[in-house]
């Protein structure tokens, strides 16, 4: 048997997780908003994270994936499945099994499937007779194989697949109004990956930012790829707040700030490769400008109705 | 709800059903006390500042009951979230189906209505599913899914067992205990619930300023008792092979005559309700302190038994 979803078109340019949702929602016919409105609503492009020497793994360490993006997704209406842990555990092969009968079935259905590299990339096709699956990463054309054996294993130690499994319908505007307490609490919540304070979340993960770059030991890939993708997220929030401020017209002074705060990120890019004196100057800015925008936020999300009451049974806490 | 042998009328516990899906399911043939131990169940104890009943159920069902079977080696997958949130219709279309499917592979699985029970059969003409409770069966009708237990609803799913090594498991599991018994449970505010070691510290504090739910501490404490009932009978279990276990077993034979001491200060009411009054609360709290400090000792000799785990796995002493 071999099958394959076509029309799948990967572009990286935000954070990867976003980048193949919003590939594999488009080709099934489950998403038609521009891919801002989505990393938007889902509270994505909210998430900000930086690892202490500024290692590349800080912009995929918003916190634990299954839970961060499961709620994202459901804000959007996405109904989906995941499977995820650590390779070196013993029942991996169990899970490893289930995922490559409900990646083949998901894609008999005609919808692709995220899993983790490291990126996140997209499946789009099997062939049982060769056992492969084919993939693709966004960052060039080439179509990509992994054999079902391998499948899961990767040069991280853990693995992570997420399959969509249909759309409900949910309201624009409760869509909004979490995404936007979503903001607030990625900006104040100090580290999404305890125990682990090696990255840091929001404000302090710009301070993390300014620290390394101030005592000079740092990853320069990270770095790079920390400021790229800063700069990708800053832009879509402005974009996605122009177009909530539509429909909660509150939101126009943060939006106001937001494009301010944008078009400096957007200066970093011209800086020179060494000119980290003038990026620290415009971080610490920028720190402040978002902590106004934060501030503004709050005000409108203090006229929403109360959070929600109970204890949840679930969260994210220490892996075991 | 059932009678206890001592008149107080327990919920049914995840352990409660985990055995009773796990057994019927030919995944498990041991003793409760035996599934309550290697699944760590046991070992996890939280409570609130009032010592209200609730505090029983308030954990990471998510986290913590998918562990429970992922120790033992079998393939498991946990759906939890809020009943009254607007996709949860979907869910429970799409859950009562997954049901249906795993009863006919012979798989029962556990569901949550106000206490935990096992669904062992589904009736298509009655659309009902017929659960395990205690001695008991319980009919949930398939549209009344997740809608006793307001606002939350769980299911979790069995499949597969890997061949596991048995003292590997309850290695593990006492790694786990002392995990337990130093860390927080990191969905609950710190400041409103101790759990593991502090739990204790709430508890007599509640009783020192007679300030505390009088029927929910009755209920709290019987649930401690029987917890520490299953750790006394899971460790003289694995003493048979396991020698150096001797003085741990010999500390929660302490701790369980205290606690069965502690049942003359509770008063049964003509209604059946048992309650712990406020005149008996200082001499509670000094039974707290002192269980607190067996239970320490206990501890501290499960770390030195197990030294060289704690070593290599420094300070994440969870992480497998």
């Amino acid at each position: 048997m071999k099958k394959a979803v076509s029309n799948i078109k990967l572009i990286r340019e935000s954070k990867s997780f976003i980048d193949c949702l919003h590939a594999v929602l488009l080709a099934a016919n489950l998403y038609k908003e521009p891919k801002y409105m989505l990393s938007g609503k889902s509270g994505m492009a909210f998430k900000f994270c930086v690892h202490r020497e500024l290692l590349p793994l800080s912009v995929t360490s918003y916190g634990q994936w299954e839970a961060e993006h499961h709620e994202g997704m459901e804000n959007v209406g996405i109904l989906s499945n995941s499977f995820a842990g650590y390779t070196r555990h013993p029942t991996f092969p169990l899970y490893q099994e289930a995922a490559i009968f409900k990646i083949k079935q998901s894609i008999d259905k005609g919808i692709a499937v995220i899993f983790w590299e490291p990126e996140f990339c997209v499946i789009h096709g099997y062939d049982d007779e060769e056992q492969i699956f084919f993939y693709t990463n966004g960052l060039d054309e080439e179509e990509k194989v992994v054999l079902y054996d391998n499948f899961g294993l990767n040069i991280t130690p853990f693995w992570y697949v997420h399959i969509v499994t249909g759309k409900a319908d949910v309201s624009d505007r409760e869509a909004i109004q979490m995404s936007l307490q979503t903001a607030i609490m990625e900006w104040e919540t100090s580290h999404k990956t305890p125990p682990d304070t090696s990255i840091a979340s929001g404000r302090l993960g710009i301070q993390y930012w300014i620290n390394a770059l101030e005592c000079g030991k740092f990853d320069q890939r990270g770095a790079a790829y920390i400021l790229s993708a800063a700069i990708q997220s800053k832009c879509e929030i402005t974009s996605y707040m122009n177009e909530v401020q539509g429909m909660i017209p509150q939101v126009s002074s943060a939006c106001k700030i937001y494009l301010k705060l944008s078009s400096l990120y957007e200066e970093f890019r011209r800086l020179k490769h060494d000119d980290t004196f003038e990026l620290i100057r415009g971080l610490k800015e920028a720190m402040n400008m978002e902590e106004k925008a934060i501030k503004e936020l709050k005000k409108v999300t203090s006229t929403f109705p109360n959070s929600y009451p109970w204890v949840p049974r679930w969260g994210t806490g220490p892996t075991r | 709800m059932r009678e206890d042998e001592n008149n107080m009328i327990l919920k049914s516990q995840y352990v409660d059903a985990l055995y009773e899906s796990l057994t019927k399911s030919n995944l498990f043939s041991g003793s409760k006390s035996l599934l309550a131990g290697m699944t760590t169940n046991s070992f996890r104890f939280q409570v609130d500042q009032r010592i209200s009943s609730e505090g029983i159920f308030v954990y990471n069902w998510s986290s913590e009951h998918w562990l429970s079977c992922d120790f033992l080696g079998i393939y498991n997958r946990v759906g939890c979230w809020y009943a009254d949130q607007p996709l949860f219709p979907h869910y429970r279309d799409y859950m009562c189906q997954l049901i249906l499917d795993s009863l006919e592979k012979g798989y029962y699985p556990v569901i949550w209505n106000g206490e935990f029970v096992s669904v062992v059969a589904y009736d298509k003409l009655s659309q009902t599913f017929i659960c395990k409770w205690h001695e008991d069966k319980i009919y949930i009708k398939k549209n009344d899914f997740g809608l006793k237990g307001y606002p939350y609803w769980f299911v979790q799913f069995f499949g597969k067992r890997l061949e596991m090594v048995s003292s590997d498991i309850y290695k593990e599991s006492l790694v786990q205990a002392t995990y337990k018994w130093e860390s927080h449970e990191s969905i609950l505010p710190y400041n409103e619930y101790g759990c593991g070691k502090r739990a204790y510290d709430f508890l007599a504090n509640a009783f020192i300023n007679k300030d505390y739910d009088f029927e929910g501490a009755a209920e709290v404490l019987f649930w401690l008792s029987r917890i520490k009932k299953e750790i006394l009978q899971y460790l003289i279990e694995l003493q048979v092979d396991w020698n150096e276990l001797q003085n741990i077993v010999k500390l929660y034979e302490q701790i369980t005559n205290i606690l069965n001491g502690a049942t003359k200060n509770y008063i049964v009411n003509v209604d059946k309700t048992v309650l712990i009054p406020e005149d008996n609360a200082s001499e509670m709290a000094g039974m707290m302190m002192g269980i607190k400090e067996l239970e320490q000792t206990a501890m501290d000799e499960m770390k030195m038994i197990l030294r060289e785990v704690f070593h290599y796995r420094n300070d994440q002493i969870g992480l497998r």
